[in-house]
């Protein structure tokens, strides 16, 4: 890439980035700008999602095992324990990375559908606990988080959390940008289309997807974290295989191998969930019918899509 | 036929409301505001509408559209608009409705859930906003020792309900009791409740059993309780576990050996569809019965069953009700519904002769203070129905709640 | 004892449930690769046609035969239409569009049956309790058992005695060679999805009798049936048929004495068999995934 282009491309971020801050600052009641933070917090895991699934070819059907983790060490330190919370999120971050080590571990030792089937497993194996453990709220989930204070700002402004959200999406989605176009990130797409030979070229593949899937559950855990701050409490949804097939249907529905395509998927995912459920007993049938579309024809997802017309425009 | 006559116009105009704010929904997702007609009194109707719930979600919505209709669809002399939400029995999901209801679509009041841990989740925001919210259907006791003041619920408190059985059921039935209840929070509120009251009546308890939500079957849980032959059985599941719960006690024998008590949901007009013949006999308490012997009754449940060709059940008349004390608190204050101090104040002294029987509030807790009744389930012109033996009068709160 | 022994009789019929379930699901994975996440679906798709069946006719016997017909139909079409072209792109496509049917038909039936829950009764005949060695047992439950021998017996000579049966297991055990020696695989496929729809409205049945009928029985079962197949081995009947006995001995044993932590050991027992023996205790090498 050209220096110019790059320049160009860096006034493009900018500009959006300014416009993420701006539209909704300026125009958006309380409520579209609690929307908007929930697309942000879902885009971070559905783009954490993307990690695994577009550029490392891995489907996991368990991611809702990360996201759950930070969203339940959040609450449970800050709510049961008095830590503060921030810290509480700190610790739910690290747990959930961890508990992403150990599992990848195991499960990037498969590829395909075992790798699904295992993911599957061990996030279902979480929810139990999450379910039966009565002391951290059981099936009921667990409330009573207190938004906490940004500086001068608290948390609870539905503006300072949407701009708080906004800074992190941008962190994420920095990082992982650069980490998709770092040697790491052409190593693992490699290993994708063609694990013999990448391996007959000296790289420690299984190392390779196993610091993926870390990644992926890190990004994810932020994720979760997040929607803990935003909601002030969790339930076991938020492990549940239920969640996990929502993230999948967000990457797909994007476009996977993409980044952005996820995001996007997400807020189109939250947008029909918010206004097509309210007017229409079928929005399930809504959601299958795109998503059986997306897979059969446009496997690019919207973002491809997107990118396909304004790719017929310029070179 | 006058009467069917209305009920269509008003439904015309529900659907007519729903376009309209469809629209506002989405100028809303961009900032646009849009002036509201200041005539319309929007009430939120967020509660569980799919699923293995979703039939009581659906019988509040009824009831409250049968007491639109009566009242040509005002409240207080001011058209109603309502906007269903489901929750999906999810309080992630419930929460996400609510702020939408609350925030886009600006409504008045918000009317539900049926889930505690849906109503639970909703304590904290309700409480910073201050939204009026009439409960109909979760029943956590603790929801009302709470004291949001915006809280009322003309509906049923746990307690009241499983803590009339307790006495009861240890006076006029056995002395010794299984306990199987769900294994939630609501569960085991239910279960200790009951408890409590069961061995003040002299009772006692020989086996307790918390079967997780995610049962598919009862037939191990059954084998164990029939090792324990108890005099009486109580029980407490929800949606479709009660059916299978209720139909399995029967087909492994139990039926005949130990007595079926249960809380109202578990034996009522919502799962006796499921149930069929095993329900026959069983014993519940409950605040309603569809046999009720009032003239208020009477005129609900032939209105009831001239609309919608079924016979209402506690929900039903729960959404029918909870929608009166809504009226009766905004025609006291002139319709001024937005007025939040005065509406509230208004609420807390709401006080009339329902289908179910006179309610009125605690004053403290904002707990409906009402008649519990112990009904028996039979078979008439092949329906089961729930017959009144007897009465608990004007059952007030947990007292611990007041405290 | 008593208890035991009900405990014990519970735990077969659940299994049986899980077979009818499984044996469907294992075949369509080790014959077409296809992880069939709209399974669940069917088995509800089934339960529900054989209400409207038993509203029209009056009889359990002919929702038990036109059920599975109707269901297998709608496989059909799905197999066809959608399947067929995504089969040259991998594993993967399959697993996510059967996702997207599972909302799809989910939403089908909410809108044709209601969201309500139905009660479906057992046949007048099988509607009595009978004692065995003391202790009482539906009678229903004990011919579901019956049943499920019967189901059992005929899938295996189905698949070890007859030509199509033999095809299958070609395929199973290689496509590509199944294809070269001229077996019409397109078809064979298309029927096996069938067959497995087929199976699973059958589970679907005569669930309802225990179960009920109503808008999320398929996610129900759905998880469970995995757990069988990735135990018993994806592609062997037989696998399905000890991996189903096993994990409905295991739960009905779990819940009544440990209940806080049936579902964790079940679970992890599934992660410890996918790492060990990924194919399975009884799957095909080639048929591990």
């Amino acid at each position: 890439m050209s220096a110019a282009a790059k320049s160009n491309d860096l006034y493009k971020w900018l500009a959006a980035l300014a416009l993420a801050i701006i539209i909704p600052v300026l125009f958006a009641g309380s409520y579209s700008l609690g929307l908007i933070t929930e697309t942000l917090i879902f885009a971070i895991a559905a783009m954490s999602l993307d990690l695994l699934m577009g550029y490392g070819g891995l489907v996991s059907f368990g991611h809702a095992a990360f996201f759950g983790l930070g969203a339940y060490g959040t609450v449970l330190l800050a709510v049961k324990l008095g830590f503060s919370v921030w810290l509480s999120a700190l610790c739910g971050i690290s747990v959930a990375t961890v508990a992403a080590a150990a599992i990848g571990f195991f499960c990037v030792r498969m590829t395909g559908v075992a790798f699904l089937m295992l993911t599957l497993a061990f996030a279902q194996l979480i929810f139990s606990v999450g379910v039966k453990w009565r002391a951290i709220g059981g099936s009921d989930g667990i409330g009573g988080l207190v938004k906490p204070d940004l500086f001068l700002w608290s948390l609870a402004d539905p503006l300072t959390m949407y701009l708080f959200t906004l800074a992190i999406f941008a962190l994420v989605l920095v990082a992982m940008r650069r980490l998709i176009a770092s040697q790491f990130g052409h190593a693992l797409v490699g290993i994708r289309e063609n694990e013999t030979r990448m391996r007959a070229m000296g790289f420690a593949t299984q190392q390779i997807r196993l610091v993926a899937f870390i990644l992926a559950g890190f990004f994810g855990s932020i994720g979760g974290t997040l929607y803990a701050l935003y909601n002030g409490f969790v339930s076991p949804d938020a492990l549940s295989w239920g969640m996990s097939g929502m993230l999948l249907l967000m990457v797909v529905l994007g476009g996977a191998g993409s980044l952005m395509g996820p995001a996007i998927g997400a807020g189109v995912f939250l947008l029909m969930k918010h206004f097509v459920s309210s007017h229409t007993q079928h929005w399930l049938l809504v959601v299958g019918v795109i998503f059986v579309g997306c897979v059969m024809f446009f496997r690019q997802g919207i973002w491809g899509m997107l990118k396909r017309q304004a790719g017929g425009s310029a070179p | 036929m006058k009467h069917l006559l209305t009920s269509t116009q008003s439904r015309r105009a529900v659907l007519k409301g729903a376009a309209a704010s469809t629209a506002l929904a989405f100028e809303g997702a961009f900032g646009a505001a849009i002036a509201q007609g200041a005539d319309t009194i929007k009430i939120g109707a967020l509660n569980v509408y799919t699923k293995g719930y979703g039939v009581f979600g659906e019988a509040a919505y009824k009831g409250m559209m049968l007491y639109l209709d009566e009242n040509n669809g005002m409240v207080a002399g001011r058209k109603v608009e309502i906007l269903r939400e489901d929750d999906e029995f999810n309080p992630q999901v419930g929460l996400q409705k609510l702020r939408k209801l609350v925030e886009s679509d600006k409504v008045q009041v918000i009317m539900g859930p049926l889930g505690s841990h849906v109503a639970l989740a909703m304590v904290d925001y309700l409480r910073a906003n201050g939204t009026p919210w009439i409960c109909t259907g979760a029943g956590a006791t603790v929801l009302t020792k709470l004291r949001l003041p915006n809280f009322f619920r003309p509906t049923v408190s746990n307690w009241q309900v499983a803590y009339a059985m307790g006495e009861w059921a240890a006076k006029n039935l056995a002395k010794d009791a299984a306990i199987v209840a769900s294994d939630f929070v609501t569960g085991h509120d239910i279960a200790n409740s009951f408890k409590e009251s069961y061995l003040k009546g002299g009772g006692k308890v020989v086996k307790e059993i918390y079967p997780p939500i995610t049962a598919t079957d009862f037939s191990a849980y059954i084998s164990d309780l029939r090792a324990s032959a108890p005099g009486l059985t109580y029980c407490f599941f929800g949606g479709t576990d009660a059916a299978r719960f209720v139909k399995q006690f029967d087909q492994f024998g139990l039926k005949g050996k130990s007595t079926l008590v249960g809380f109202q949901s578990v034996l009522d007009t919502d799962t006796f569809s499921g149930q069929g013949k095993s329900a026959v006999g069983g014993i519940s308490s409950g605040i309603y019965s569809e046999l009720l012997d009032t003239p208020e009754n009477k005129v609900f449940v032939e209105r009831y069953r001239a609309k919608y060709k079924a016979m209402p059940g506690i929900f039903e008349e729960t959404g029918y009700s909870a929608l009166r004390c809504v009226d009766e608190a905004a025609k006291a204050v002139g319709g001024k519904i937005e007025d939040r101090p005065a509406f509230l104040a208004a609420m807390a002294k709401v006080s009339f002769v329902a289908p179910r029987g006179p309610i009125s509030f605690d004053p403290v807790t904002h707990q409906a203070i009402q008649n519990i009744y112990i009904r028996r389930a039979k078979e008439e012109n092949n329906q089961i129905v729930n017959e009144v033996i007897d009465v608990v009068r004007q059952m007030g709160d947990f007292p611990g709640n007041k405290a | 004892m008593d208890l035991i022994l009900t405990q014990t009789l519970n735990g077969l019929v659940y299994g049986v449930l899980l077979f009818l379930l499984a044996s469907g699901l294992s075949l369509i994975f080790g014959l077409m690769g296809v992880v069939n996440l709209a399974h669940g679906s069917f088995f509800m798709l089934g339960a529900f046609c054989g209400l409207s069946v038993i509203k029209l006719t009056g009889s359990f016997w002919w929702a038990l035969l036109l059920a599975p017909i109707a269901v297998a139909m709608v496989a059909i079409v799905i197999e066809v239409f959608f399947l067929r072209p995504t089969y040259a792109r991998g594993k993967l496509d399959q697993v996510l569009l059967t996702f997207g049917f599972s909302f799809i038909l989910t939403d089908l039936t909410e809108s044709i049956w209601g969201r309500e829950m139905f009660g479906l009764d057992e046949p007048d005949l099988l509607d009595r309790s009978v004692e065995i060695f003391g202790s009482i047992f539906p009678l229903y439950r004990l011919a579901l058992l019956g049943f499920g021998i019967f189901i059992a017996i005929v899938l295996w000579l189905f698949i070890e005695k007859t030509r199509a049966g033999a095809m299958v297991r070609a395929g199973v055990d290689d496509a590509h060679t199944a294809m070269g020696i001229g077996l019409n695989v397109p078809l064979l496929l298309t029927a096996t999805f069938a067959s497995g729809a087929a199976l699973a409205a059958l589970a679907g049945v005569v669930a309802g009798p225990l179960l009920n009928v109503f808008s999320g029985m398929d996610v129900e079962v759905l998880i469970p049936a995995f757990i069988v197949i990735v135990i018993g081995g994806m592609g062997s009947l037989k696998g399905s048929l000890v991996g189903s006995l096993v994990i409905g001995m295991a739960d009905t044993f779990g819940k009544a004495y440990m209940p806080e932590l049936s579902m964790f050991l079940i679970y992890l027992a599934m992660i410890v068999i996918l790492l060990v023996r990924p194919h399975g205790l009884f799957g095909h090498q080639s048929a591990s995934m």
